[in-house]
């Protein structure tokens, strides 16, 4: 069987290619682009019948996948061309699309969650498109495809790093781009508390941010905070959820119950979550103070958690008002999320004295809105985050005398930096290397401790050097109450009625990975298995153990999520390379109400950012500095049959083919360069081309003509932009701008009742069949046609002002319009000079490809053939005629 | 039954003026109706995936498709059937696009007429039965009718490529116009040469045979086989051809259609065609004033040419070229409405003669009076408003193509049809330009519409290209829609074999009834329309079917 290459899967090269196919040849169609269907699949309808272009050509396109005598290949085009005899050995690059082709079944899921969002070429940047893209939904292959350009320069460490993989990358370029309810609808597709998690995560993605190498890390909470601030949840209904029949409950509301419990609503499971205290959140709701997060903040994540279906019952203590093995019976899976509630003892003389308080318990009764009395000198005693709190707490409640007082140095303190800053900003003072060994009271109330000076000793199983007590250095200081936060255990009795196992330290032992405990359908999760931890890890939790509760009730077997990559850091190759080619830019703090007013009151401390400080740190992001896909895998986790593939590499095949048919077709002149017509600089001057895409159902506004959702009423066509045209290089005619004048004019006509159409021209064109009759019945239906081209377009009052003498009456005119449309000549496409030269390939002065009229198809190369535009302007019937012919030369020559 | 009901919108085409959700709706709950669907585009392949997956899913063994006319994606559709294991006869397409959403603009009559559209469709494909295509074996030959640029094309290369070629010209030499042309625009060459070689192209070649001086007699069969008698020097004879390529070119319109041009009246009022022709014997003064008028013949409504001719901008600018490379002091001045110069090159052409110095007037022509001293012409000019009055040594007409004179003998002698200008029809304009409704006959060149030398070639080739794709593997399918004989209801009065055109019909002496042989039968319905006594149905199209169609359009159902 012979073989034949068609390059270009245009009108011209899909006429080829079927014809050649039906004369028994067996046929290669490269394309460049995603789709065939060229230039002709863009217009909106074609002149003269008025036919929906789409309609007529897309039958076709389905032929050429259909055909078994043409293989189609779409991001592919010719590399090198080698003749060898009669024959040409033919090297085609066959661009990775990403995307496997045999799984991808075009359902679209992939394209809301990309959050790159790139110009459509489809649409002629009239409208948007993701990364990874389908082009439009007639395309053939309708295959989607990712936009890859470049590689990432940073390694996403931020994604690793993060319990729940948020997709950092992605919401940063949202932001970055202002598109910040698709910033938060990203981050929320991870984390059902992104506000909680914006105010008080300990950002472990800041810790390792490859940015970080070069400047400053990204403040990747802060935005997050930002995001969140600009979305009303509350308004955010949940979407319409398949409920599953199964039984779920719920043991504790903090943040691992209500993650877990979050997750399995969305699955359809029914959800009942118990709670002893009063309010929903645990820690979040009764340890972290206001002025961190606000209560608001969290019932509104908690209110939608609600609203998904979950049931939340509060004051029911598991173990005392029920108990776990009744709810065992009732429910078809228990997760048990009861957190770390109990404050651990000093084991001092003296704790139990009036005035010495555990800390937690003190968070929770200022949370609960309780009155706490501290006295003046207060004493905290303790280096982590609850100790923070306890002492900003404590300073805002009145105390002047605000001391912390923690055994070992500020290097070893787990407290957030940002927190200690703060602490000390706030003017509370940290007694380092201090122990409390006794604590008296006076007259039955606590009046001093004696504390002890310690030194750091040898590193101890936490890495941390230990605190040894220096001999002889006791010294006292005088308080009226002490608050203590020396680490949170567990209360897990009630979990061993039912034979759940538990670790030594009174925690519950799980699979890590699965959350499931050693009683079947019981799973556990958060602080309650790993001990006090973050808030993120928590949810983290809770997520997995939703995961594996679903399989569980599905009956398959439990989904290991997938292995935690480590975050990398950047090599010291790397960090010089991107220093040199990014500016150094500095962190744009989040701005925070001044010192002065917030100790006096619970208020938040932190402003969030301003709209364009946000964009501008956000920017900062490496992964959001390249063009096109940012890798950040999203594609890859809505994809349910996994056809996403970013590994996929480009591939250069060789092929011999007995004949080679052209049909690159062709580009439509740019007129920036006409400055006199204000194209890119003037609101609602477009190209003809664009206004096809306007006008198309499948363009960006589903077919209705709309300037910035206006619709216009009065339009200004120039004819000739960029034909018959010294200046602009190109003296020839375009041949097809005039029809596709009287086309528009005539959509507009049909589609905007009373609109006002003025036409600029030199002369009308219109020869072809029932062109000339389309052209008149245009002019009849009422479009202005004027003789002369307008000198200059201007912003007028009320819109474009287009100043033309007509030559026909000599009258010089000022005509205010709403929208003009330049019909912009005709180009060689774009890669032409390059196709033509790997294969010797002459052209004409304009960069046509050169063919003699007699042989319209024969270029100077023999077994090489050319159709459609890329010999010069053709409308589509001689387009079309143009292929036939190229295909009769083809069959002649492989039949020589 | 199960039918499935599919509503293409055609973008915004059938959207715009039928509510397409009501209509599918409204089927939705139809008895019999097992699937009912809108759908942007049910062409593309999503839309098709729809189609077919629904066959599959819900086991359809009707399939609806309310959409643009059943002649445009005919084959596409039932190849979609097909490909889905159900019998393509089994497809029922409704024109709610041509027949409805074209015609009116009130969304609530087209939707109320789309709804019974669809309806008589339902109804109609109740009675619907599974055919078979048959299989007709086909001569690898072509008739090409039209020895001029075209069907030489044509003919060379589908004699290349092995196949019997049987071209006829009426007139006594090949070549059309294009033989008489000097310099054909752009590739400058001489008419003649280029055809020449093409004649000693094909001459050498076995298997084509030239039948000059010649005229088509009769024409008979179908796709594969036509019957063609010829009408030679010789006498009549007869041929069998698979498929036909009419390149009948045009005919160079009469300017003594239009008396106020004064041609033939004086002989100084001459044609681009005889310029062409008599360019060198033309008896001129040193510095000859030549008029050249564009457009005469062509987007003329008032003598029922509204079309541009596409190639008169071009001869006329020939012709002021000629003028002034032969004469340089001459006076040349060109009166048209626009200046259509047809690509490659035809823009700089333009430029490059009014830089010779030829004058371009944008003007009405209002009177042609010849006088002693020469022509003098009275026109607007359209541009100054003026009105002038000039003298001429020589006039030239660049003349347009009417269609050629043969065009109704030949569409009616192979039934097809001619658009409002009788030019050939295209089966679409856009997509198909050289085929026609029927099956293996094709149009090629000038005698659809003006068009210029290269895409004369152009269209020869393309043509053929496809003709030979059609017959290459030496056979073909086609409809199943023939007619057959209830023996019980037939009384035997032979009426239908009068009728019948195909001589299909055959009469049993002994039973006394007749019978079809369907090998012969070619599907007209004649027979079926004579029968007094209903005994001859149409397959597809039988009776019964087509009272319910209509009951149900009228709802009288």
């Amino acid at each position: 069987m012979n073989k034949v290459l068609v390059v270009g899967g245009g009108i011209g090269g899909i006429t080829a290619a079927l014809e050649l196919a039906s004369c028994g040849v067996s046929v290669t169609m490269l394309e460049e682009g995603p789709s065939i269907g060229g230039r002709m699949i863009q217009l909106d309808k074609t002149f003269p019948t008025l036919d929906c272009s789409t309609c007529t050509l897309s039958p076709k396109m389905v032929e050429v996948a259909l055909n078994h005598n043409i293989e189609l290949l779409s991001w592919a085009k010719p590399m090198a061309v080698k003749k060898a005899g009669q024959k040409f050995q033919v090297t085609i690059l066959k661009k990775s699309r990403y995307v496997d082709i045999m799984k991808c079944t075009a359902c679209g899921s992939c394209f809301p969650g990309c959050p790159v969002v790139m110009k459509s070429e489809f649409n002629m940047g009239t409208g948007p498109r993701k990364a990874i893209y389908i082009p439009f939904p007639q395309a053939i292959p309708n295959k989607a495809s990712i936009d890859k350009r470049e590689d990432r320069p940073c390694k996403a460490a931020c994604v690793d790093a993060c319990p729940i993989h948020t997709n950092v990358l992605g919401y940063l370029k949202h932001i970055s781009e202002g598109r910040f309810t698709d910033a938060y609808m990203l981050i929320r597709a991870t984390n059902p508390f992104p506000s909680v998690c914006g105010r008080v995560c300990y950002a472990p993605c800041e810790q390792v941010c490859n940015r970080g190498q070069l400047d400053d890390p990204l403040a990747i909470r802060d935005l997050k905070r930002f995001a969140v601030d600009r979305f009303d949840l509350d308004s955010l209904e949940p979407s319409q959820i398949q409920k599953t029949e199964k039984k779920v409950a719920v043991i504790g509301a903090g943040p691992a119950g209500l993650a877990c419990a979050h997750d399995l609503a969305v699955e359809g499971h029914e959800v009942t979550v118990f709670e002893v205290l009063p309010e929903p959140g645990g820690m979040l709701r009764y340890a972290i103070p206001e002025y961190r997060l606000p209560k608001e903040e969290l019932r509104k994540e908690i209110r939608y958690i609600e609203r998904l279906g979950v049931t939340i019952r509060c004051g029911i203590e598991v173990g005392n008002d029920v108990t776990l093995d009744a709810i065992k019976n009732d429910y078809d899976a228990v997760f048990v999320g009861t957190g770390a509630p109990k404050g651990l003892l000093l084991d001092v003389e003296g704790e139990n004295l009036p005035g010495v308080m555990d800390g937690l318990k003190f968070l929770r009764a200022v949370n609960s809105g309780e009155s706490v009395e501290t006295g003046k000198s207060v004493a905290i005693i303790g280096g982590g985050n609850t100790a923070i709190d306890c002492a900003r707490t404590v300073r805002r409640l009145g105390s002047e005398n605000v001391k912390v007082i923690y055994r070992r140095t500020r290097d070893e303190m787990p407290a957030a930096h940002e927190e200690i800053e703060a602490l000390l900003q706030e003017g509370i003072e940290i007694q380092f290397l201090t122990t409390p060994v006794c604590f008296y009271a006076d007259n039955g109330k606590l009046s001093r401790m004696e504390c002890i000076r310690m030194k750091l000793g040898e590193p101890d199983a936490s890495g941390r050097r230990r605190p040894v007590p220096v001999e002889n250095s006791e010294f006292s200081i005088s308080v009226d109450s002490v608050i203590t936060s020396l680490g949170q255990a567990t209360q897990t009795s009630f979990v061993e009625e039912i034979g759940v196992l538990l670790a030594k330290n009174g925690t519950i032992e799980v699979n890590p990975l699965t959350g499931l405990t050693n009683v079947e359908g019981i799973f556990a999760g958060g602080d309650v298995s790993t001990g006090p931890a973050y808030v993120v890890d928590a949810i983290a939790a809770g997520q997995r153990a939703a995961l594996s509760i679903s399989c569980y009730l599905k009956n398959e077997p439990a989904t290991m999520t997938k292995a935690v990559k480590k975050p990398e850091r950047l090599t010291e190759d790397e960090v010089v390379d991107l220093t040199a080619k990014i500016p150094r830019v500095g962190r744009i703090h989040m701005p925070e109400i001044s010192v002065k007013e917030r100790v006096t009151n619970f208020g938040e401390v932190a402003i969030g950012y301003s709209p364009e400080d946000a964009m501008a740190e956000a920017s900062r992001c490496l992964a959001g500095h390249i063009e096109g896909c940012i890798q950040c895998g999203e594609c890859e986790k809505l994809c349910e049959v996994r056809a996403v593939d970013h590994t996929m590499r480009d591939e250069i095949v060789d092929i011999e083919y007995d004949s080679i048919v052209l049909a690159p077709g062709f580009d439509l002149y740019d007129p920036t360069e006409k400055r006199e017509y204000g194209y890119g600089t003037l609101e609602g001057v477009i190209t003809g081309i664009e206004f096809e895409r306007i006008c198309s159902v499948t363009g960006p506004t589903g077919g209705d003509i709309l300037l910035n959702g206006k619709t216009p009423r009065r339009f200004y066509f120039i004819q000739c932009v960029g034909s018959r045209d010294r200046q602009s290089g190109a003296r020839f005619c375009s041949r097809v701008c005039c029809m596709y004048t009287a086309k528009h004019a005539s959509i507009v006509k049909d589609r905007i009742k009373g609109a006002e159409i003025y036409v600029s021209y030199i002369d009308v064109r219109a020869y072809g069949k029932g062109y000339e009759e389309f052209y008149k019945s245009t002019q009849e239906s009422g479009t202005f046609y004027i003789r002369g081209i307008p000198g200059e377009i201007t912003k007028g009052e009320n819109g474009l002002l287009v100043r033309v003498e007509n030559m026909l009456s000599g009258e010089m005119r000022e005509i205010e319009v709403d929208i003009v449309i330049l019909a912009t000549g005709v180009r060689p496409r774009k890669g032409t000079e390059e196709l033509c030269n790997i294969m010797s390939i002459e052209r004409d002065e304009y960069g046509f490809i050169k063919v003699d009229s007699i042989t319209p198809s024969r270029t100077n190369v023999a077994g090489i053939f050319v159709c459609g535009m890329a010999s010069g302007p053709k409308d589509v019937p001689d387009t079309v005629a143009s292929g036939g012919e190229a295909a009769s030369r083809c069959m002649e020559y492989i039949n020589q | 039954m199960k039918t499935g009901i599919f509503i293409c919108h055609c973008g915004h085409n059938i959207k715009h003026t039928v509510d397409v959700k009501k209509l599918s709706n409204f089927f939705k709950k139809y008895p019999g109706v097992t699937v009912s669907n809108d759908y942007p585009f049910v062409c593309s392949e999503p839309g098709q995936d729809m189609i077919s997956e629904s066959i599959e899913k819900q086991g359809l063994d009707r399939v609806i498709i309310a959409s643009c006319t059943p002649s445009l994606h005919g084959e596409l559709f039932k190849d979609l059937l097909k490909k889905s294991d159900l019998n393509p006869f089994l497809l029922r397409r409704v024109s709610i696009r041509e027949h409805c959403s074209w015609v009116g603009d009130d969304i609530e009559i087209n939707t109320e007429k789309a709804r019974r559209l669809i309806l008589a469709g339902l109804y109609s494909a109740a009675h619907y039965v599974p055919l078979e295509e048959k299989r007709v074996e086909v001569t690898k030959s072509a008739l090409i009718i039209g020895g001029g640029v075209s069907g030489l094309s044509a003919a060379d290369f589908l004699s290349k490529m092995g196949m019997q070629v049987y071209l006829v010209e009426k007139e006594a030499e090949l070549g059309g116009h294009v033989k008489n042309l000097k310099n054909i625009w752009p590739a400058r060459k001489d008419g003649k040469s280029i055809i020449d070689e093409m004649i000693e192209e094909l001459a050498g070649r076995e298997n084509v045979e030239i039948f000059a001086s010649t005229t088509i007699s009769g024409f008979e069969g179908f796709f594969g086989n036509y019957e063609v008698t010829l009408d030679t020097l010789e006498g009549e004879k007869k041929l069998t051809a698979g498929g036909v390529i009419i390149a009948i070119g045009f005919s160079p319109f009469d300017p003594r259609i239009k008396p106020e041009l004064q041609y033939g009246k004086d002989k100084r009022i001459i044609t681009t065609l005889e310029f062409e022709h008599n360019a060198d014997t033309l008896q001129l003064p040193e510095k000859p004033r030549v008029a050249i008028l564009h457009c005469v013949g062509s987007r003329d409504e008032q003598i029922g040419k509204p079309y541009c001719s596409r190639v008169c901008c071009i001869n006329a600018l020939r012709v002021g070229e000629a003028i002034k490379d032969k004469y340089k002091d001459s006076y040349v001045e060109s009166f048209y409405m626009d200046v259509r110069a047809h690509p490659r090159g035809g823009e700089e052409y333009f430029e490059d003669t009014q830089e010779k110095g030829v004058l371009f007037t944008r003007a009405n022509v209002a009177e042609i009076n010849p006088s002693l001293t020469g022509i003098v012409i009275r026109g607007e000019d359209t541009l100054f408003g003026e009105i002038f009055e000039r003298e001429f040594d020589l006039v030239v007409l660049s003349i347009g193509m009417s269609p050629p004179v043969d065009n109704k003998l030949t569409a009616s002698l192979l039934k097809i049809t001619l658009d409002k200008d009788k030019f050939f029809m295209e089966a679409h304009i856009k997509l198909r330009p050289f085929d026609t409704a029927v099956k293996g006959i094709f149009i090629a060149g000038s005698c659809s519409g003006p068009k210029d030398v290269e895409e004369s070639i152009n269209h020869g080739r393309a043509s053929a290209v496809k003709l030979f794709g059609f017959l290459n593997l030496g056979y073909a399918y086609v409809d199943p829609f023939i007619s057959y004989v209830d023996p019980k209801r037939c009384s035997g009065c032979r009426m239908c074999e009068q009728a019948c055109v195909a001589k299909a019909i055959k009469y049993d002496e002994e039973k006394r009834v007749v019978h079809v042989e369907e090998a012969a039968c070619m599907g007209c319905g004649l027979c079926n329309a004579t029968c007094p006594s209903s005994a001859i149905s149409l397959k597809g199209y039988i009776d019964c079917m087509i009272d319910d169609e209509i009951s149900a359009f009228m709802e009288a159902i």
